[in-house]
């Protein structure tokens, strides 16, 4: 029963997941288009998308402080999360420089950091997925 | 009978779930116009810096769990 309210939860929460995903798609298009040259808009882009994996791992943590996630294979959800941190703690130390490289386009340092970012973003979201956090779509 | 603990749990979990699909939504205008205005090369520095905020607000919240 309760596995079956959380992903009652998360998908209502989640609505815009289909949405999100074209965008996702659309950003990557976009993304790919510059990977020699990395502009505040498309690491903007970056950023939104990965504001999306934020935004569902906030609603997956909201649920499990109320005691709504069940533990999956015997891991908890508090422990689902420390692992998840273990990528995301990285990125404020690296978003702020790599943001300044962007603007003062230093680009060998700037697409050294942003290669970086994408790999942590894609570690955190990989981790969530294969702890059975649901972010399919986002 | 358990039917009724069960419908007191979702309809308390309705706040956070209106809250995270409006999240979800201002996200999704902020990067469709975004995606438009890179299209364009029309992207404001006050567009690039909501971004950069609602990104830094959503994983400090994240992190500081």
């Amino acid at each position: 029963m309760r596995k079956i309210l959380l992903g009652a939860v998360l998908c209502l929460g989640l609505a815009g997941c289909a949405q999100l995903q074209a965008l996702r798609d659309t950003a990557s298009t976009i993304t790919q288009g510059y990977t020699q040259v990395v502009t505040p808009e498309n690491l903007a882009v970056v950023e939104a998308g990965a504001t999306a994996v934020y935004v569902a791992l906030n609603t997956y943590a909201d649920q499990c402080d109320l005691g709504n996630v069940p533990p999956i294979g015997g891991i908890t959800c508090k422990e689902v999360i420390s692992r998840i941190q273990v990528h995301t703690r990285k990125i404020p130390g690296i978003i702020v420089p790599l943001r300044k490289f962007v603007r003062e386009n230093r680009q060998p340092d700037a697409l050294r950091l942003y290669e970086e970012v994408k790999r942590l973003i894609n570690a955190a979201r990989n981790e969530a997925l294969s702890s059975g956090v649901p972010l399919r779509g986002v | 009978m358990e039917a009724i603990p069960v419908a007191i749990k979702i309809l308390s979990t309705l706040p956070a779930l209106i809250q995270a699909g409006a999240n979800v939504y201002n996200l999704i205008v902020k990067t469709k116009d975004l995606l438009q205005h890179a299209h364009d090369g029309t992207v404001s520095t006050q567009e690039i810096e909501d971004i950069e905020a609602m990104h830094d607000s959503e994983l400090a919240r994240f992190n500081l769990r």
